[in-house]
């Protein structure tokens, strides 16, 4: 594995009195796909953000390529492409519009401006919605304007927060596709996930974050050897039967919002699961597979559009 | 500050802006149309649909010319049985002011009093309605004083003619009566003489009966002696009582000098009075009020402030909710991962709503020049200075409102109450110096009232730059501090995302 681009050192942060994140190691290596796997809420995002210095760390040192991120921080940004779960652009400009904004913020070149936004819709798949204005388009359309707009000043690093979340498999094999484009053009990629599978099929490396901690980080391959696993689901579940069924009664304690969500979502689909259980139980019976728990997200997303 | 980031931010605001395109006309027209509405609505100083109640107890002519004078006022008149109807219908409002008419009546005399009830919690209203009732009261007041003075007048006028005559007169009888005087000193005089010859006669006629014996000569001399005796006492008798009557007529010489020298000072003050019309007397100062900017109607004073409250909420409002859309917006959190400077950001917004005010008060002035006809203002570099001055120091505020809150309620909400202090403490409501002192010494301080100063100066009577220097200062320090606090503001929200 190559050396760090990026670098957590021992990294802690509170808000307020409430400690996210505690003494954080993590190694973000260069041109490859980072994962970081953990429940909603565990500081996933809060991770991300202090990568992309806009959260400065209550104690501990975030390094890009061996420079302090907030000492340097406008400069690194202009390394960093930022695109977040909810999507950030203006709705009221249209595809285009958007990426000729945000070029011009990131200080691209009027020149080189133009065919690169006109190349990154080819890219992304929205030339044919140049026109159209943001807040028309389809949610995956949307994801993938997020991307774009985050890819238009050509960063080094593309930190995705949730960048699947709430997609169809369809939509999502799209992002996954294009993720692994871009990466494939050298951009390193960092992105949190709370779908194994995802991770699995996309990183070279995986940071499992748990009670404020990363307790692993490695690839899919070492971490299944590690623990004797055939894939990542039973790493899991193996990691957390270590844990033992008191620090996860814990766990899902603290994770009260992802547990309504699925709880709604398991109601529809009461009938082929117990909805007290989750998909990393040991319980065979009530185990969740890939499929299930993708379709269980389906129905989350569902249920959610039906609120709205 | 990159000049690419700037524009790029103005050309967003702005695409943004029309793209809601009713939400801009109406943004860009309603100043346009608010000034309007006003310069028509107060086109004359006239009140009009004003209800005067009166209540009259004792009817006088003059009570029912002061009536008539409010009808001939334009206001309409209602009539009340009793005092307590008419001063509930000014608390209904359903009359603006009650008048009682009634007679004051005294041990020498009764004369016409009125009393006007007013509502002041619409203390301009009243001030106002007061002002014109008490117009005509003294308007009708003076008239018959005028009636009254007049007769005076005439009275003294005649005097003055007469009285030099009649003192001519006098004098002439005077001096005749003297004449007599003396003449009659003189006969007295006479007498008196005589008066030594009877007593020589009598002494001759003594001295011859005594010589003489007794005989019918001595009879005869001593006859003689007995009436010249007799003479001499009738003598004597009338020089007395001519000297009593000499006396009287020198009192009464002297009595007649006393009056003649009494009349002489009011001979004099009559001739030397300059009073010749009862106006003079009535009214002898003449009061009239002139405006000190001339061929203006009273709307020509309105302009400024409308020109201020058009520049407070057109700025505050816009700049506020411009931030809160910026920060409602999704791209909110990109704009921070952007290299971009927050200054930057700031800047640009700050220039948005000051283009689109630039617009709104130029299509204002416009409408003042050519719908309303007003051409005496002049643009000129004093004035464009405040005006952007004055505008600058509301944008930032409204984006420090904007930056301060979350909620659309909570930035309109208080932007609404920070334009409500500025107008309640200003001349918009009530007349500043109304106000306590010591609120007073920081009134003078407002931005809306160093504002509405600063047009009057400039737009009403043509001051130049030397003379607005003061509220210039004031709103500097007041652009610094809010360009300060709106940064800070917007570094604070960062932290909240």
């Amino acid at each position: 594995m190559n050396e760090g681009l990026i670098e957590l050192k021992w990294v802690t942060k509170t808000f307020k009195k409430n400690k996210v994140l505690d003494s954080i190691d993590l190694l973000i290596p260069e041109g490859k796909i980072t994962g970081i796997i953990g429940a909603s809420g565990e500081g996933k995002s809060t991770i991300l953000k202090m990568i992309a210095s806009f959260y400065k760390p209550t104690s501990g040192k975030i390094y890009y390529s061996g420079k302090d991120v907030f000492k340097h921080s406008a400069n690194i940004r202009r390394s960093f492409g930022f695109a977040i779960e909810d999507g950030s652009f203006y709705e009221e400009l249209t595809v285009e519009e958007n990426l000729l904004h945000f070029g011009k913020l990131y200080g691209v070149k009027k020149k080189v401006l133009a065919p690169r936004v006109h190349g990154l819709m080819h890219f992304v798949g929205l030339i044919d919605a140049r026109k159209i204005l943001a807040k028309n388009l389809s949610l995956g359309m949307k994801k993938r304007l997020d991307i774009a707009c985050s890819l238009v000043h050509k960063p080094l690093v593309l930190i995705l927060d949730e960048p699947t979340a709430d997609l169809d498999p369809l939509l999502r094999f799209q992002i996954m596709k294009l993720i692994k484009r871009i990466n494939s053009h050298g951009t390193t990629v960092v992105f949190t996930t709370q779908l194994l599978k995802e991770a699995d099929e996309l990183c070279d490396k995986i940071a499992i974050l748990y009670n404020e901690k990363i307790i692993e980080q490695s690839s899919s391959k070492s971490l299944q050897n590690k623990y004797h696993s055939r894939d990542l689901d039973e790493v899991f579940r193996k990691i957390f039967s270590k844990k033992g069924r008191k620090t996860y009664q814990e766990y899902k304690k603290r994770k009260t919002a992802l547990k309504e969500n699925l709880s709604k979502a398991e109601k529809k689909n009461s009938s082929k699961k117990d909805d007290k259980k989750e998909f990393w139980e040991e319980d065979e019976e009530s185990k969740v597979t890939r499929e299930e728990l993708e379709e269980v997200f389906n129905l989350k997303k569902k249920s959610k559009n039906e609120t709205n | 500050m990159k000049p690419i980031s700037v524009f790029a931010l103005l050309k967003k605001n702005f695409i943004m802006f029309f793209r809601s395109k009713f939400s801009s006309i109406l943004i860009i027209l309603i100043p346009v149309l608010i000034v309007l509405a006003a310069g028509y609505a107060f086109d004359s100083s006239s009140l009009t649909n004003v209800y005067v109640g009166v209540y009259s107890n004792s009817s006088s002519p003059l009570s029912q010319k002061i009536i008539n004078g409010f009808e001939e006022g334009g206001f309409s008149i209602k009539d009340f049985d009793s005092l307590k109807s008419c001063v509930d219908s000014v608390k209904l409002n359903e009359v603006q002011i009650c008048s009682e008419f009634s007679k004051e009546v005294s041990t020498d005399s009764s004369r016409d009093s009125v009393t006007f009830y007013v509502d002041y919690s619409r203390i301009n209203l009243a001030n106002t309605l007061v002002n014109n009732a008490e117009n005509e009261v003294n308007s009708e007041s003076q008239e018959a004083g005028k009636f009254f003075v007049q007769d005076l007048i005439d009275i003294v006028d005649i005097a003055k003619e007469n009285l030099p005559d009649s003192k001519l007169k006098l004098d002439s009888a005077f001096s005749k009566l003297s004449e007599k005087l003396s003449e009659e000193r003189s006969s007295v005089d006479t007498l008196n003489s005589s008066y030594v010859d009877f007593e020589k006669m009598i002494g001759y006629l003594e001295s011859a009966s005594e010589k003489m014996n007794a005989s019918s000569t001595k009879t005869q001399i001593t006859n003689a002696l007995t009436l010249a005796k007799a003479l001499k006492k009738s003598n004597q008798d009338i020089s007395l009582s001519l000297q009593g009557v000499f006396d009287s007529e020198n009192g009464v010489l002297e009595e007649a000098s006393l009056a003649i020298e009494s009349i002489k000072p009011v001979i004099e003050s009559a001739s030397s009075s300059k009073v010749t019309n009862a106006e003079n007397v009535v009214s002898p100062v003449k009061l009239e009020v002139k405006s000190i900017r001339k061929n203006s109607k009273s709307r020509d004073y309105l302009i400024p402030i409308l020109i201020s409250l058009i520049t407070l909420f057109g700025s505050l409002l816009l700049s506020s909710t411009f931030i809160l859309k910026e920060k409602k917006t999704l791209a909110y959190f990109r704009n921070f991962m952007t290299p971009t400077k927050s200054a930057t950001f700031i800047f640009s917004t700050y220039l948005t709503c000051l283009i689109i005010l630039i617009f709104q008060l130029i299509l204002v002035f416009l409408g003042i020049k050519f719908i309303l006809g007003i051409s005496s203002f002049l643009i000129s570099f004093e004035l464009i200075v405040i005006l952007l001055l004055a505008s600058s120091v509301f944008i930032f505020i409204g984006m420090f409102i904007g930056y301060l809150f979350r909620s659309e309620e909570s930035v309109i909400f208080t932007s609404m109450i920070v334009a409500g202090i500025f107008m309640f403490f200003s001349n918009v409501i009530l007349p500043i110096e109304s106000v306590s002192s010591n609120l007073f010494s920081f009134s003078v301080f407002n931005p809306l009232i160093l504002l509405d100063l600063g047009l009057k100066k400039i737009m009403l009577f043509n001051f130049t730059f030397s003379s607005i220097s003061l509220e210039l200062s004031y709103l500097g320090g007041f652009l610094v501090v809010f360009a300060i606090l709106t940064y800070l503001a917007r570094k604070i929200t960062r932290r909240m995302l």
